[in-house]
């Protein structure tokens, strides 16, 4: 009788403690323009960095492009624009860039934003002891090899006026692309202050000083359950951000931070996979639109038997027998839309027509295979498709599998360890169809080609080491030719060169964002990167 | 006494450095590069995994990096991130702090969970509350963690807040602010759902432990006899039965506060909760060296004293095991 007892008024004090006891969140007075509780950004862990000379993620660059200006930005639809440059020209033929730094800018901590303080920040991103895993997009930039083989401390190739306030950038050679690279939060500038603050400093939040719309609040923790917090910065001398305060929570589990969201603890989420449609038809699909960024598959050039120019029909055939429609709608939903070429919508200029399109052709695969046994080949083993486990590229093999087999082409999964070891082994040669994907670091049609199929990049992210003097023939050219529509031109001619003659890679889907958001959250735009405007986001009451 | 306690100290301390010692090793022969891993799907110049190298001390050879690392160690400084280049000093207090305070609330729910259904399944055995700990003891131990955590979540939080039955939904933060470092001040509602599925677990098995334990000093001839003289009922069941039966309780819950720390890593992952545990599987899964070392040396430090002080306790509770003089 008494345990009931007890029992009873443990109960009515829990329901009533529930009830009647105001939380601490609950009592705080919200600040004008409201607290922005992002639970999407940081939804699948802990970020690597925010500090924009350090972060290779776009979770920690979403945050560093709020407290950093660079010289030039991109807009919500894709295009190029001023940010703490006026204006920029180029006096040589794309081979040595002058940028105009507007005057007034200042940091957080008031300090004038020159055009020293950029040359501050690259240098300091490009110094060995920063150890920048963003440091190659200076590999263009004169003098940035003398500090790799630390035979320099100063980019030779920038010249810094704070009178004039102009910073002059040589190339290595010609490159129209260059302000779009310029747009990379690895340009951004850096006080006078953080040349003594070490490189911790995005740990000792008052330190990590920028020139953007939104300065840390406090000091950040980088371990899930942490969280980084921003607010407006008062010296900020373009259009101040609408939200009073953005709170970045840091998770660690997908699902686990979407039930978050939808027990009311933020206004964003990202969306866990397999879930894509209940979230569209609960939340709206503007979250869930595409980035500019693809996955697709390597045919590795040197193996013997999907390699080489002898071998060209048979990639044909597989590129024909996939279904990229079953691959879209199986694995996401139709979140991720189905892309026949390396260049994803998005890109200025961008054209199209390049590859085999995006839907199935098994009697062209089939007549390809035909032709290419006709020849005197033939499979001696299943042809593999290689891919790193842990996520669902199992799942996409396994389609594929089932694709080839309509055409008869034998074929298995090649899965190898998530240990990180994947890639390096790639580069080496060691896949067969080489599973692989690209999210773009600027709004380029170079960032897609010269990466991912120049012969430079063999080693690096050439996944396919393919090795073509026509296609890097074209794509040099691209890159020193100025006029933007010419030089798309012959971006698109490389990349046919690539993808329907040679067929050297196979493009499946498109990527795509995977947030949602509350109904409260309004003016929200997402750039074709995949960022957030946060600045301009505003709460309905 | 003295001695015994010297001996076991030391020990300890060999056990630590032997563990340590190992997992170092391990860290080397394991496949992979943590360089590599940081570069991802992105490919990193030699030029920038040279300096990666150079940045954490990798390009020295093994015996050189094992002797920084006790020298770092021996300073206290644990070194830092190779993923994110935060301190392990501060990775560490913050861990500790939380996974402290999650140990704390789900180790008390543990242990008056377990001390009550065991003793009410014990007290009534056969009955349906004892059936009821018997299959819901089954049921808790059978169901992964975050399955539970997610499961509580959605009960306790999305229904809740679909239904706007804020007094139910128990699914906010983990309190920022606390009184005397273990009482939320604050979203006290924070605490609930990971203390409950932290605890469950363990308090399934604790309970029926001593439920089994109680049940074969019941049988005692002694209390039979005790039965006899007509004591009543109660003082039967506390003063005897549970005193006698609660030896094994105590070293199952030392073992279990152990082991805890493997429920904790689920946990803490559920309920994104900065604690120690998911901070080592995820530095594991990464080869995040000087995270899995430095946090590894406290949780090896804390598995280490529990079993001694569970050792220890044993004398304290029952005589009969006390050591004396002359004893070895």
């Amino acid at each position: 009788m008494r345990t009931r007892h007890s029992l009873a008024i443990g109960v009515t004090a829990l329901a009533v403690l529930a009830g009647v006891v105001p939380t601490a969140t609950a009592a705080t007075k919200k600040p004008t323009g409201g607290v922005f509780v992002d639970l999407a950004n940081f939804a699948a862990g802990e970020p690597d960095h925010i500090d924009p000379g350090l972060t290779s993620t776009l979770t920690g660059a979403q945050v560093a492009i709020l407290m950093y200006d660079g010289l030039t930005d991109t807009d919500a639809s894709g295009t190029l624009v001023p940010a703490s440059a006026s204006k920029w020209t180029t006096i040589d033929a794309g081979k040595t860039w002058v940028f105009t730094v507007k005057k007034g800018l200042k940091f957080s901590n008031g300090e004038p934003v020159l055009p020293s303080s950029f040359k501050r920040g690259w240098e300091r991103a490009v110094a060995p002891a920063t150890a920048s895993e963003v440091a190659y997009h200076f590999d263009l930039v004169q003098g940035k090899k003398a500090i790799d083989d630390k035979t320099a401390t100063t980019l030779s190739g920038v010249v810094a006026d704070d009178k004039k306030m102009t910073i002059t950038v040589t190339l290595t050679i010609p490159f129209s692309g260059f302000p779009a690279v310029a747009s990379h939060p690895v340009y951004s500038p850096v006080p006078k202050s953080i040349a003594t603050a070490g490189l911790k400093v995005e740990e000792e939040g008052t330190k990590l000083i920028g020139n953007g719309p939104y300065m840390l609040k406090e000091q950040i923790s980088k371990t899930a359950g942490g969280s980084v917090k921003l607010v407006r910065n008062p010296k900020y001398a373009g259009k101040k951000g609408t939200l009073a305060e953005i709170d970045f929570l840091i998770s660690k589990d997908t699902t686990a931070a979407y039930q978050a969201f939808q027990s009311g603890q933020g206004l964003n989420a990202a969306v866990p996979a397999g879930q894509f449609k209940a979230a569209a038809a609960q939340y709206g699909e503007q979250g869930l639109g595409p980035v500019i960024g693809l996955d697709y598959w390597a045919f590795n050039q040197n193996d013997p038997v999907v390699g080489g120019p002898k071998n060209v029909l048979l990639r044909k055939a597989i590129i024909k027998a996939a279904d990229r429609s079953q691959v879209s709608e199986l694995i996401y939903q139709g979140q991720r839309k189905p892309i026949d070429q390396m260049v994803p919508p998005g890109i200025p200029n961008r054209a199209t027509g390049v590859g085999f399109g995006t839907g199935r052709d098994l009697a062209g695969a089939k007549a390809d295979f035909a032709a290419w046994q006709a020849a005197g080949n033939k499979l001696d083993a299943p042809l593999r498709l290689s891919y790193n486990e842990g996520a669902v590229w199992d799942k996409v093999a396994n389609i594929l599998v089932a694709n080839l087999k309509d055409v008869g082409i034998d074929a298995k999964l090649d899965p190898f360890p998530a240990d990180g070891t994947y890639f390096t082994k790639m580069r080496k040669g060691e896949g067969q169809i080489v599973r692989a994907g690209w999210f773009a670091d600027y709004v380029l049609y170079d960032n897609f080609l010269y990466p991912l199929l120049h012969s430079a990049s063999i080693g690096g992210d050439n996944l396919a080491l393919y090795n073509s003097p026509k296609f890097d023939a074209l794509v040099n050219q691209a890159r020193g030719t100025a006029d933007p529509k010419a030089s798309a031109a012959l971006y698109a001619q490389a990349e046919k060169v690539a993808v329907q003659e040679d067929a050297v890679v196979m493009p499946i889907t498109v990527r795509a964002n995977n947030f949602v958001f509350s109904p409260k959250v309004q003016n929200l735009t997402i750039t074709p990167l995949g960022f957030i405007l946060y600045q301009n986001i505003t709460l309905a009451p | 006494m003295g001695t015994y306690l010297v001996k076991r100290l030391l020990l300890t301390l060999f056990v630590v450095w032997a563990s340590l010692t190992l997992m170092f090793i391990l860290f080397f022969i394991m496949p992979g590069d943590p360089v590599e891993l940081k570069g991802g799907e992105k490919a990193l110049s030699e030029s920038v995994k040279n300096n990666i190298r150079e940045k954490y001390g990798l390009d020295d050879s093994v015996p050189v990096q094992y002797a920084k690392y006790w020298g770092r160690l021996a300073t206290f400084d644990l070194g830092d991130s190779y993923r994110n280049d935060e301190s392990v000093n501060k990775t560490l207090s913050q861990g500790i702090k939380t996974s402290g305070r999650l140990l704390l609330w789900g180790g008390l729910v543990q242990v008056f969970g377990g001390l009550t259904l065991g003793f009410i399944a014990a007290a009534r055995q056969y009955s349906l509350v004892d059936k009821f700990t018997t299959v819901l003891s089954v049921a808790l131990q059978a169901v992964p963690v975050f399955v539970s955590g997610l499961l509580a979540q959605f009960t306790f939080g999305v229904v809740p807040f679909k239904n706007n039955w804020g007094w139910l939904n128990f699914n906010v933060r983990w309190p920022e602010n606390w009184y005397l470092g273990v009482i939320p001040n604050g979203n006290w509602k924070g605490i609930v759902l990971p203390a409950v599925v932290i605890a469950v677990v363990e308090m399934a098995y604790l309970a029926r432990l001593l439920r089994s334990s109680m049940l074969d000093v019941l049988r005692a001839d002694y209390l039979r006899t005790a039965s006899a003289k007509g004591l009543p009922r109660r003082k039967i069941l506390i003063k005897h039965a549970l005193r006698n039966a609660i030896i094994p309780f105590i070293t199952a819950l030392g073992l279990t506060l152990v082991s805890i720390f493997g429920i904790a890593v689920q946990t803490e992952s559920v309920f994104s909760l900065p604690g120690l545990g998911s901070k080592i599987a995820e530095a594991a899964i990464g080869q995040d060296a000087p995270v899995v070392l430095g946090l590894s040396t406290v949780v090896i430090l804390f598995a280490a004293l529990m079993t001694l002080l569970v050792d220890l306790s044993y004398g304290l509770i029952d005589p009969r095991i006390r050591i004396t003089k002359g004893q070895k």
